[in-house]
C-alpha cells in the first residue's frame, strides 16, 4: 500500500448488506465479521480524537456494542461503517468533554536534548493544545485525512457533507492549527 | 500578486486538485516565497499530526478488542416493521441498557424541575424582600400603606422588573451570531446525549474575537443615547496608539451600524484598515480586526453594490478567512464570500 492510499477498504456493499441482514436476525458471527473489518478504522478515529489508547479501545468497544444492540435503529439504506463511525465519534466527543480540563500527556524533554529536539517537543505540545480547540467535525475530518488518508470525497461522505465542506473543514482546521502553533512558538522563543 | 488560498494549498497538499489547477499552484509556488513557506509549514504540520493522531497497535490488540465487544443476546430476530420498531422488546442486556438510559434521563428531568421550582421561589422571595426592605423613597408617601400594597402585589404577581430602569445598551455592531447551521449528519436516533454534548462543544468558540466582545460589552461606555462620532475624543483618551486606533475603528463601526449608510461602512472599513497594522502583536485582536474589516466591507457592498466594493470585500473576507479560528464567525465569513462571488 502506498503512503497516499487509504488505509482501510470498504466492504462490498452487497456483502455488507448481507452481513447486516444476518446480524439483524441474531447472527453474531455476521456482526463479528462486520466488526472485525471496521474495528481498526473505528479505533484509529477514536484514538485520533482522544489521543488515549485505553479510552480509544473502550470507545471502539462501546461503539460496536451499541451498534449490536441498536442495529434495528440503523437508518435504512445507510452503510454500516459511517453509522458506527458516527457512534464512535459521538462517544469520543463526550469523552473529550469529560476530560477537557486535563493537561495532555507529553513526554518531558531530556536534559541533554539539543535545541532542535526541544523545538520539536515544544511544537508537538503546542499542536496538541491547539487540537483540543478544534471543533469535532474539524477534528474528525483531520483524522480521516491524516490517519486514514481518505480522499476529500470519502471524508465528505462519511461526515454526510458535500466534498467542498470537507475541504473547508480541513483547511480551516489546518489554518487554525498553523496560526496557534506559530503564535505559541513565537511566545516560547520570546520567553527564552 | 494574488496568492494561493489556504483551501487550494490544502487540496494541493492532499493531491486533490485537477492537473491543470495543480500546475497553476506549482507555478505560483515556484515564484512566491510567502506561499512556498506556508506550504512547507503545512507539510511539516501534517508530519507532526501523524505522530500525534496515529496509533497502530499490534494485531493481538485488535483481536483482544474484538473478543471483548459486549455482544449479549441479540436485540431482536428480525428487523421489525416501523410501528413495532418504536417499542422493541429488548433482551436482558438490552433491558439493562434501557434501564440505565431511563435512570440517566430520570434524575436529569427531576433536576430540571427542581431547578425551575428553585428559581421561581428565589424570584418570588427576592422580590418580596426587595420590596419590604428597600430604602425609603425620597418622596414622602405614606410608607406603611405603600409597603402593604406592594407586598400584596408581590404575593399575587411577582414584579417583572426588579432593577431600576437602565438605558438600553447600544445596538451591537457585530451581526448577531446565528445558531450553528443544522448539522446535516444524520444522528443515530438512540444517541442524543452525545449529540447534545457535541452541539454544545461546537457552540463554544475556541478563540473569540476580542474586538467584537469589547464593542458589545461596555454598556457604561456607550450609555449615552447619542453615539460617539468616530474622530471625537473620548472622555478618557488613552495615550496608547493601539487603543486609540481601536477606539476610532469601533466608533466608526458603531456609527455605520446605526446609520447603515454605505459611506459609513466604507469609513468604518478604512478605520479598521488603519488599526490592523497596530494589532500585529496580538493575534486574537488581529483576527477580530480582520473580521470587523471584512464585515464592514461586506456591509458596504450589501448597502450599495459596486465592483470596487465587491473586490475590496472579497479581498478582506479572504484575508480574514486565511487565519480565522474556526467558529460561527468564520462560517459567517464563508457566507459573505459566497454571496460576494455570486
Amino acid at each position: 500500500m502506498s503512503p497516499s492510499e487509504p488505509r482501510f477498504i470498504w466492504l462490498e456493499e452487497s456483502e455488507e448488506k448481507g452481513l447486516v441482514r444476518s446480524a439483524l436476525q441474531g447472527n453474531r458471527q455476521a456482526f463479528l465479521a462486520l466488526a472485525d473489518h471496521y474495528l481498526r478504522p473505528v479505533y484509529r478515529l477514536a484514538y485520533a480524537l482522544t489521543r488515549d489508547r485505553d479510552a480509544a479501545a473502550g470507545i471502539a468497544r462501546e461503539a460496536f456494542g451499541r451498534a449490536w444492540f441498536g442495529l434495528q435503529g440503523m437508518p435504512e439504506g445507510k452503510r454500516f461503517f459511517p453509522w458506527v463511525l458516527h457512534l464512535a465519534r459521538n462517544l469520543s466527543v463526550a469523552h473529550a468533554r469529560r476530560h477537557a480540563g486535563e493537561a495532555p500527556v507529553i513526554a518531558d524533554v531530556a536534559a541533554d536534548a539539543s535545541a532542535g529536539e526541544r523545538a520539536d517537543v515544544a511544537m508537538e505540545r503546542a499542536t496538541r493544545e491547539a487540537l483540543r480547540a478544534l471543533r469535532p467535525d474539524e477534528q474528525t475530518a483531520l483524522a480521516l485525512r491524516i490517519v486514514e488518508r481518505l480522499p476529500h470525497e470519502q471524508i465528505g461522505a462519511l461526515l454526510d457533507q458535500p466534498t467542498v465542506i470537507a475541504l473547508a473543514r480541513l483547511a480551516s482546521a489546518r489554518g487554525y492549527l498553523l496560526q496557534r502553533v506559530n503564535s505559541a512558538m513565537e511566545k516560547s522563543e520570546g520567553a527564552a | 500578486m494574488i496568492h494561493v488560498t489556504l483551501p487550494q494549498l490544502c487540496a494541493y497538499l492532499d493531491g486533490e486538485l485537477a492537473e491543470s489547477s495543480a500546475e497553476l499552484v506549482r507555478r505560483h509556488l515556484s515564484e512566491c516565497l510567502e506561499c512556498i513557506e506556508r506550504f512547507a509549514k503545512l507539510e511539516a504540520q501534517d508530519e507532526i499530526l501523524i505522530r500525534i493522531l496515529a496509533d497502530d497497535p499490534q494485531e493481538e490488540f485488535f483481536q483482544c478488542l474484538s473478543a471483548s465487544i459486549p455482544l449479549g443476546q441479540p436485540a431482536s430476530a428480525e428487523r421489525p416493521a416501523p410501528a413495532e420498531r418504536e417499542k422493541p422488546v429488548p433482551s436482558h442486556a438490552g433491558r439493562r441498557a434501557e434501564d440505565k438510559r431511563r435512570n440517566r434521563l430520570g434524575p436529569r428531568t427531576a433536576w430540571i424541575a427542581a431547578g425551575i421550582a428553585a428559581a421561581i421561589c428565589c424570584v418570588v422571595a427576592g422580590s418580596a424582600a426587595w420590596v419590604a426592605f428597600r430604602p425609603a423613597e425620597p418622596e414622602p408617601v405614606a410608607p406603611p400603606m405603600v409597603v402593604e400594597r406592594q407586598n400584596a402585589a408581590a404575593e399575587t404577581t411577582p414584579p417583572v422588573e426588579m432593577e431600576p430602569l437602565r438605558e438600553q445598551p447600544p445596538e451591537p455592531l457585530a451581526e448577531p451570531h446565528s445558531e450553528q447551521p443544522p448539522e446535516p449528519m444524520a444522528e443515530p436516533q438512540h444517541d442524543p446525549p452525545e449529540h447534545h454534548a457535541e452541539r454544545a462543544a461546537q457552540n463554544v468558540v475556541p478563540v473569540r474575537t476580542v474586538i467584537t466582545e469589547t464593542i458589545v460589552e461596555p454598556e457604561a461606555q456607550h450609555a449615552a443615547p447619542v453615539p460617539v462620532p468616530p474622530g471625537a475624543p473620548l472622555p478618557s483618551t488613552p495615550s496608547d496608539p493601539v487603543a486609540l486606533a481601536l477606539r476610532d475603528a469601533k466608533s466608526a463601526s458603531l456609527e455605520a451600524a446605526q446609520s447603515k449608510l454605505p459611506a459609513s461602512f466604507d469609513k468604518s472599513a478604512e478605520a479598521w484598515e488603519r488599526a490592523l497594522p497596530l494589532l500585529e502583536n496580538s493575534p486574537e485582536a488581529l483576527a477580530g480586526g480582520r473580521r470587523e474589516l471584512a464585515q464592514s466591507r461586506f456591509q458596504a457592498w450589501a448597502a450599495e453594490p459596486t465592483p470596487a466594493r465587491r473586490e475590496a470585500a472579497i479581498a478582506s473576507a479572504r484575508q480574514y478567512l486565511l487565519y480565522a479560528p474556526p467558529g460561527p464567525d468564520r462560517d459567517q465569513a464563508w457566507t459573505w464570500l459566497g454571496r460576494l462571488k455570486h
